[in-house]
């Protein structure tokens, strides 16, 4: 089952994979006692000539306090279990770190449209470069996502970092997140969107800096003649 | 109520139709849920055909193209949830039932109870209405997110959408009268000496169903007709470009949507819960325990709902106290299962239809459950949101609850609503298949949303990623085509014992609730003329010193003699 899981690209999935092992261990005990158990009993006390259910009401302290002990121990494996997954989301999704470079993420029906900054750090100039469908990083570097939608809600969902966000109309939505190795890797919308949703598919290009900064000059000269 | 209205004559229309009499209004909530779930089963025969052999025409239907595709996955959600689990799990148990259980000659409301009925019955029609207007029916998923689904400017769509939240506030308006209806009937009509500790679970969870949905679905109510102004309109209620906000709506729908689970799987729970001290001849252990229990779920019920929005672009400092509250309602449903493993144990266990189905249940919800904690986890929903183990996930929940759960409660009880039993091995082979066939179908799921894939594409063929789990999907969908199939060993069962299963007698499986001192079939207003007088509890079963291993709650009407 979790030889599913695609690889892990970025510093925070194999936080997210271990929570997901550590919950498909304790749910996997839990469901083989309990499935285990159910079908003992129903073996064990099946209807037999000459046996009679004993009269058990559950009505007293003593009859149940093994139901209060189970429960005040799922109560500590459950409050465990969001302490432990609350850090890690605290680390994807709450604390912004400082990050290399911003890219602007833009959804609307059906496609995905990124914009780097131009030489000034700013957006929504003539100078910013854009990408249509490819969202180009250079490996090892944090960045920082600034997402957007221009008509519906969209979600851009990168496996292969762990990383998903819906991507609210008229609203700019912070993420961030980094890759540990080069290579093409996909992005797809997590949202039904209408009648093309199926189609709503990007990648996501990691390169070395040096490819990076290659790319970026190359599109830039492409959309502004290289005349800055 | 009148002493004297199983004398009096009714013409067809009367007593088929616009019926005031419960068991007939609860017959036909059946009798609709088994159609719509026909409808519905169509659907996911076609969305799994989709799913597993993409762009290849689907036998009896045609290429299922992607704004097809769309359409039928949303009225899957639609009708299974509204029109095959309310009236299948909550409208008829509920009907039937609770007056039958608490001692009583009808509902407190008779006529508000057939336009129950026909509200349900108008939603369905405009629902299916919706497929021959222009535009097609709503295409935005069952949970209908605006923008999408809240102009035709981004869907296409206007009438189906219109149609799509009509048919949806008849369905609320239906269930919050019925609801209203079964809480007034059970405070108000309760037989002499049916205190509240001896109420049967059945009336108890159906009673916690209806208060649950009663208080949720309010604001989703305000929220259906807003969006019904923003398509009809441009009110823009949830449009951001006219300063509307669609988070509004995914608040609204979740704070139903969460408890709406509930609804569903609380009278799987209490008809489960009845059937199981029949058949183990012992009583609920910690009936008290239980209804306690249930309290603290359903208050829980009500400051979860976030959790189906980790990602939505809500604050994210909010996922933890959810994610806490989320996963803290394990616990009053792991007391509940405790105490039905408890009931169990020293048990004389009848093996028999409604009990291996009530287990049936039992075992898959279980599965339900435990998945459930993967989603409730916030860290860990980041990667599974919108993937197939949601899928997976919400399909062991109320799969279980409705089919399993609603199957045991129709095999137990057929023989009061008809007076003969269904045939066994009939019933053996419908649950083999079932139980063999559910779980080929969803297992799989799992894998594959943990691989990935994400849920509501139309055309998995155009994304390389997901090629390596074609084989699964495609048995799951062999597996799906054979549930679905496995049914018509159902109707078929239903229409052969209906006129030719044995004859069954009050009290086939020497059950001590009210229900089972009636005639099978009861007749118009239940029981003669005397009404039943109730003397003790509804789980007497194996008392000692007793000479019988049951005891009937009410001792002044005799259980077998009379008749007729």
């Amino acid at each position: 089952m979790l030889d599913a899981l695609p690889l892990s690209l970025s510093s925070f999935a194999p936080d997210i994979d271990n929570m997901l092992k550590l919950i498909y261990y304790i749910t996997g005990f839990f469901f083989v006692v309990m499935e285990g158990y159910l079908v003992f009993l129903v073996v064990r006390y099946r209807q037999k000539k000459g046996t009679t259910a004993k009269y058990e009401t559950g009505d007293t302290w003593v009859q149940i306090q093994w139901i209060i002990v189970f429960s005040v121990i799922i109560l500590g494996i459950d409050l465990f279990l969001d302490f432990r997954g609350g850090k890690t989301w605290a680390d994807v999704k709450e604390d912004l770190p400082p990050c290399d470079i911003t890219v602007k993420v833009q959804a609307k029906q059906f496609d995905w449209t990124f914009f780097y900054p131009d030489k000034d750090g700013k957006f929504d100039t003539p100078a910013a470069i854009s990408s249509y469908r490819e969202l180009h990083v250079p490996v090892g570097k944090k960045i920082h996502i600034i997402m957007t939608s221009l008509d519906v809600i969209h979600d851009f969902f990168l496996p292969e970092v762990r990383l998903k966000q819906d991507v609210m109309p008229l609203r700019l939505i912070n993420g961030w997140f980094d890759t540990n190795q080069v290579g093409t890797f996909h992005l797809v919308c997590d949202e039904i969107c209408g009648f093309g949703h199926t189609r709503m598919t990007g990648v996501l290009q990691v390169d070395d800096q040096k490819t990076f900064d290659d790319w970026l000059a190359a599109k830039d000269k492409e959309e502004h003649g290289g005349a800055q | 109520m009148s002493q004297d209205a199983h004398e009096h004559k009714q013409s067809f229309i009367s007593h088929y139709i616009f019926s005031t009499d419960h068991k007939m209004i609860g017959k036909q909530f059946l009798l609709l849920s088994t159609i719509m779930a026909c409808l519905g089963g169509f659907m996911a025969y076609l969305i799994r055909w989709e799913v597993a052999f993409p762009n290849v025409p689907a036998p009896f239907f045609g290429l299922v193209s992607p704004d097809k595709f769309n359409a039928i996955i949303t009225l899957h959600g639609t009708i299974m949830i509204f029109f095959v689990g309310m009236p299948f799990l909550s409208a008829f148990p509920s009907n039937f039932f609770i007056p039958l259980m608490i001692g009583a000659r009808d509902m407190a409301f008779p006529k508000l109870n057939m336009a129950s009925f026909w509200l349900t019955f108008a939603g369905a029609v405009l629902l299916v209405a919706s497929f021959f207007v222009p535009g097609g029916p709503v295409a935005g998923g069952w949970v209908g997110y605006p923008p999408l689904s809240a102009s035709s400017e981004f869907a296409g769509v206007k009438w189906g959408a219109c149609l799509w939240l009509l048919a949806l506030a008849m369905a609320f308006f239906s269930s919050s009268l019925g609801g209203l209806n079964y809480l007034v009937t059970a405070i108000t009509l309760r037989a002499k000496g049916m205190t509240y500790s001896r109420i049967p679970m059945t009336v108890w969870f159906l009673l916690a169903s209806a208060v649950t949905f009663f208080f949720s679905v309010g604001p989703l109510i305000a929220g259906d007709f807003m969006l019904i102004m923003d398509n009809m309109f441009g009110t823009g209620f949830f449009l951001p470009a006219k300063g509307g906000e669609p988070m509004l709506w995914e608040h609204l729908f979740w704070f139903f949507g969460h408890p709406e689970v509930y609804v569903l799987f609380f009278p799987a729970l209490g008809m489960g819960l009845d059937i199981m001290a029949t058949f183990t001849r012992k009583p609920i252990f910690g009936y008290k325990l239980i209804l306690w229990s249930t309290v603290s779920a359903i208050l829980l019920s009500f400051i979860v709902w976030a959790h189906h929005m980790f990602l939505s672009g809500l604050n994210p400092i909010l996922a933890t106290p959810f994610s806490i509250t989320t996963i803290l309602i394990s616990i009053p449903f792991a007391i509940i299962i405790f105490c039905m493993l408890a009931t169990l144990r020293h048990g004389s266990i009848r093996l028999e239809v409604p009990m291996l189905w009530m287990l049936g249940f039992l075992a898959t919800f279980l599965v339900g459950g435990l998945t459930g904690i993967f989603l409730g986890s916030a860290s860990v929903d980041i990667y599974l949101h919108g993937t197939y183990f949601v899928v997976a996930h919400f399909h062991y929940t109320l799969f279980p609850s409705v089919f399993f759960g609603g199957f045991s409660a129709v095999y137990y009880w057929f023989p009061k609503m008809y007076g003969r039993k269904l045939n066994e091995k009939l019933g053996l082979l419908h649950l083999a298949l079932t139980f063999i066939f559910f779980n080929g179908t969803f297992w799989p799921l799992f894998r594959v949303g943990i691989g990935g894939m994400i849920r509501r594409i139309a055309d998995p063929s155009f994304y390389p990623q997901y090629h390596q789990f074609a084989n699964w999907n495609i048995f799951a969908t062999i597996c799906a085509i054979s549930l679905i199939a496995s049914q018509s060993v159902f109707l078929w069962n239903l229409v052969l014992s209906m006129n030719h299963g044995p004859k069954a007698g009050k009290n086939p499986y020497q059950s001590n609730t009210l229900e089972w001192l009636a005639d099978s079939p009861p007749p118009h207003g239940n029981w003669g003329p005397v009404l039943p007088v109730v003397t003790s509890g509804p789980y007497e079963y194996s008392k000692p010193g007793e000479s019988e291993d049951w005891h009937s709650q009410a001792s002044n009407i005799k259980g077998e003699t009379v008749h007729g």
